[in-house]
């Protein structure tokens, strides 16, 4: 009769369901590999502009967050009314050959914007490049010092969801790096 | 062609009432046939049962409750007066042959019953989150992470320590996570039962606050004719534009057998949500599920198979996801989203996918008249993914150029389908119990549990490790009922074995740690009727929970919260001694419930800010928490209470106070949920033009500002309070022979903008505005 036949069809059709369900692995598929970029180092190279010397200064947390403190932290010296030219760059040195995210991020500047902070330091900074929409980008600088102090500098990058949430002064919710370096003016 | 005319306009209605015999209170979700039609009505909450239509001069009713004797009886329809049913509890003894999934995973001891969740309250719910339908039961609020994402919490304890069952098996998924919701369909029928206290007698560790018992509906095997019947149901919410459907077949007697079934489906879709004055980015998700339960034999010898599927992808508000601590400040102050949303049904990063595959298989004996014998098996699985809101700077590797750019957006490509972590759970339990009567009054069961479970990780975020655990557990509880009085007591014993695989990012070292817990559960208490209007139930439990993975090897910032969250692997188990009281007293009109309870405990563990010691990353200072332990006290009063004005008018009022302590620092507890309180206006006429068992409920809830934390330990002092109306209408009304319900609601009915102390985007959004539900419900067959 076709109302047995139904019947045994949900039958089956719940026993098959459930059966099937116990094969399973236990194991997860998901890709155990760190393909996420992941940075540790902000390398910042600066020229001064009268002599052309080149000073490099590094932060670097080699192993990431938590675990050991960040292993490298140099402090930026400059000279007393000075002027400059600095790069960033943006790096995870953890593996070999080391990735260079700077270029992405020039690429990529429409969501982009690093921001440099000081604090009790006689430092000015001016942005020299801009992004496609003519908006700052901030990988590179300009660095006028003034009078003998100490104090820090924090340079920080911004990651925009959209370029129209970039209006070249304030820094989104999304702050891929944040880096404190001390600073020394003599 | 008179008396036609007179059937046509009267509507031949029985009514009555169902109450517990031993303590005489109301019954709620009775169920209440007419033998030999598909006539039949559930009990409400004041145990009250109307049935119309009813054709003929007298009817046989038979009344039935899961943990009740069932009833028969003749009853004269148009009658005067309302018929009454006592009903008593029933015992082992008894061979009612009809229901024989009744006791399948009943973890309330007949001395401290559960609060089961009556037809009407799973009713006025359905569709909307589980943790949301629990919340009508006092006591039980729930934690919401957004719209989608939502924990129930009973007297301010959550997570691990409540225990969730389904089908007689403790539902494990990662419950350790305030984002991590329970992966339970609300539309599924079930039987809802919440223990508000320690159920660690019947359920192990991790029942320390209560459990939810999740139950299939009983379906029998024997009873009556082969029948093939199901209901369907859509829901819609105004809110965030949601859809959801649901249904269910259940025949019985298959094949002219001893032979039942049952299969379940269902789905939903819901866009963002939104505040009375913005839409919340990414709050989208949709979901889908699917169950099916198989009866095999008798009360004397039978079988179920319990399967189901849950699936979800759920969006996790844009702006919830900080870089830093400094960038949750100034979303903080900044007091709403940076930016403005559109409204879309599109789910991007950050997300959670979760799928939850459950079985259960259970088998049953009756030794003799005195005793039977259960067997359950469960196999269980959790997939949880979550992807962060990610960066996609991809570099490209490779010889030249030209190969880079093709590597790097192949890698592109392959990292925005990669997770940012992945946990699988995979949990096997077998448990077997022997229920015993050991005389005419005394009944009792004893047990045996075991469990493993595997978790394996994957991904760059280290919240929990790889680990493999075991557990076993021996209980034994007896009853005995003298007169008004019934006592009881037992005892569990449980050993839990951790062996956990350390891997730190960047080395591919894996330091092994094994980790042995033990501890006792116990449950005595008394549940006497001191007259017909009152009864009081007592009750003192002993209760533990072994430290959980995460509390133990955390070691990486939680993006969400904007800590660092550091474990302590020397962390000892959480143990805890509770005592409860609850008085009833109903009389005709009056009905009120009265629960005062205090749990203390030994070592309780919680997370601690350490500003000493920030966290120094490339991406900013996070605050480092460290998760430590302390001796706490929890206690509170729930109350719960209505008044009938009048037939058709009733009042009623739900509440509740929790005070956290920390006893070792001489602090309030994290998170502990606010004092609140609901009133409500019931008015339910019998009928309205077309639309039977009509009603109009009209409540206000208000929840008051929590004023009990520590100011250095959280980045926002806890929001204002707020208050809420509700506003509800439904009945039923026929379509065919069936009796279909209808009802529309509208939750925060004046769209007022609030934010809940519980809510993880306290911090910077608000709480979602007006919500106008439509539900329809049609059952078929029959």
């Amino acid at each position: 009769m076709r109302n047995t036949r139904f019947r045994a069809w949900a039958v089956l059709a719940a026993l098959g369901a459930s059966l099937a369900i116990t094969s399973c692995s236990e194991e997860s598929t998901a890709p155990d590999v760190d393909d996420h970029e992941f940075i540790t180092t902000i390398k910042v190279v600066v020229t001064d502009s009268v002599t052309e010397s080149i000073a490099t200064y590094i932060w670097e947390d080699l192993d990431g967050p938590g675990g050991s403190a960040p292993n490298k932290i140099d402090t930026m010296r400059f000279a007393e009314g000075g002027a400059y030219t600095a790069e960033v760059f943006v790096l995870n040195n953890s593996i070999t050959p080391p990735d260079d995210f700077t270029s992405t991020i020039v690429v990529e500047g429409d969501v982009h914007q690093f921001f440099y902070t000081r604090d009790n330091v006689a430092l000015s900074m001016l942005y020299l490049d801009k992004d496609y929409n003519n908006k700052p980008l901030g990988q590179k600088m300009k660095i006028n010092s003034g009078a003998a102090g100490s104090g820090s500098l924090t340079i920080e990058l911004s990651h925009y969801d959209e370029p129209t949430d970039k209006d070249g002064l304030s820094p989104s919710d999304e702050t891929d790096v944040s880096v404190t370096f001390p600073v020394l003016i003599r | 062609m008179l008396t036609l005319l007179f059937l046509l306009f009267a509507d031949p209605h029985l009514h009555g009432l169902v109450r517990d015999s031993a303590v005489a209170v109301p019954l709620h979700g009775a169920t209440v046939r007419v033998v030999g039609t598909r006539l039949g009505a559930v009990t409400d909450a004041k145990g009250e049962f109307h049935i119309h239509d009813v054709r003929g001069d007298s009817v046989t009713l038979q009344v039935s409750m899961v943990g009740y004797s069932t009833q028969q009886r003749r009853v004269a329809v148009m009658g005067d007066d309302d018929v009454v049913f006592d009903l008593c509890q029933s015992d082992v003894h008894a061979h009612d042959v009809d229901v024989i999934a009744e006791r399948r995973s009943d973890v309330s001891q007949p001395w401290d019953p559960a609060r089961i969740l009556s037809a009407q309250e799973l009713e006025s719910s359905r569709g909307q989150t589980f943790a949301a339908a629990l919340e009508q039961v006092p006591g039980v609020t729930s934690m919401n992470t957004g719209p989608s994402v939502s924990k129930p919490m009973i007297h301010g304890m959550s997570g691990t320590r409540l225990a969730l069952t389904q089908a007689g098996v403790v539902q494990e998924g990662q419950q350790w996570g305030q984002e991590h919701a329970p992966e339970i369909d609300p539309f599924t029928p079930s039987r809802i039962s919440v223990v508000k206290g320690p159920a660690g007698l019947r359920l192990g560790p991790n029942a320390m606050g209560g459990a939810i018992v999740v139950d299939p509906l009983p379906l029998t095997t024997t009873d009556g004719e082969s029948t093939t019947k199901g209901e369907l149901s859509a829901n819609l919410f105004s809110n965030n534009w949601q859809g959801a459907a649901g249904g269910w077949v259940e025949s019985t007697q298959l094949f002219d057998a001893p032979v039942s079934a049952r299969v379940s489906a269902s789905g939903r879709i819901a866009g963002d949500a939104r505040t009375p004055d913005y839409v919340l980015g990414n709050t989208a998700f949709n979901a889908y599920s699917g169950g099916a339960l198989i009866v095999v034999g008798t009360d004397d010898l039978g079988a179920e198979l319990y399967g189901s599927i849950y699936h979800t992808d759920l969006g996790i508000y844009a702006g919830s996801h900080m870089g830093n601590a400094a960038d949750l400040r100034r979303a903080i102050e900044r007091g709403e989203p940076s930016e403005t949303y559109t409204f879309s049904y599109e789910i991007g990063r950050p997300k959670q996918v979760v799928g939850h595959t459950l079985m259960s298989l259970q088998g049953h004996l009756r030794l003799s008249d005195a005793a039977r014998a259960i067997v359950r098996y469960g196999w269980q699985q959790n997939d949880r993914s979550e992807y962060d809101k990610h960066n996609t700077r991809i570099v490209g590797r490779g010889e030249d150029s030209a190969a880079r750019a093709q590597d790097s957006i192949a890698r592109l490509e392959a990292s925005l389908e990669t997770p940012s972590m992945n946990l699988l759970l995979t949990t096997y339990s077998l448990d077997g119990e022997v229920e015993h009567q050991l005389a005419e009054n005394i009944n009792g069961s004893v047990g045996i549990s075991g469990m493993r479970q595997v978790n394996d990780r994957a991904g760059a975020v280290y919240l929990v490790p790889d680990y493999l655990s075991y557990g076993v557990g021996i209980w034994a509880y007896e009853s005995i009922t003298l007169g008004t009085w019934t006592l009881g007591g037992g005892v569990r014993y449980d050993r839990r074995w951790l062996d956990v695989a350390l891997t730190s990012r960047g080395s591919s070292d894996t330091v092994q740690q094994n980790k042995i817990y033990g501890g006792v559960s116990a449950n005595l208490g008394a549940l006497v009727r001191l007259t017909d209007e009152l009864s009081i139930n007592g009750n003192i439990g002993l209760a533990w929970r072994p430290p959980q993975v995460n509390e133990l090897y955390a070691n990486d910032v939680h993006h969400g919260v904007a800590q660092y969250e550091i474990g302590d692997s020397t962390l000892v188990p959480e143990r805890s001694t509770g005592v409860d009281l609850t008085l009833q007293w109903a009389v005709p009109d009056v009905e009120v419930e009265l629960g005062l309870y205090g749990t203390w405990f030994d070592n309780y563990i919680y997370s601690l800010p350490d500003p000493s010691a920030p966290t120094v990353t490339v991406r900013g200072t996070f605050p480092t928490y460290r998760f430590t332990q302390n001796d706490a006290f929890i206690g509170g009063v729930d109350l719960s209470g209505s008044v009938s004005l009048s037939d058709a008018l009733s009042v009623y009022v739900k509440g509740a106070i929790v005070r956290g302590i920390n006893r070792d620092r001489d602090e309030p507890l994290f998170l502990m949920p606010a004092d609140r309180l609901r009133l409500g206006l019931h008015v339910h006429t019998h009928d309205v033009w077309f639309i039977h068992d009509s009603y109009v409920d009209v409540s206000m809830n208000g929840v008051a500002t929590q004023t009990r934390y520590v100011a250095d330990q959280d980045y926002a002092p806890p929001p204002p309070g707020y208050v809420l109306f509700d506003l509800s209408v439904g009945g039923m009304f026929h379509v065919g022979e069936q009796l279909a319900r209808v009802s529309v609601s509208f939750n925060n009915l004046f769209n007022t903008a609030y934010r809940d102390y519980l809510s993880r985007f306290r911090y910077f959004a608000d709480d979602p505005g007006r919500d106008v539900l439509v539900r329809f419900t049609i059952p078929f067959g029959g």
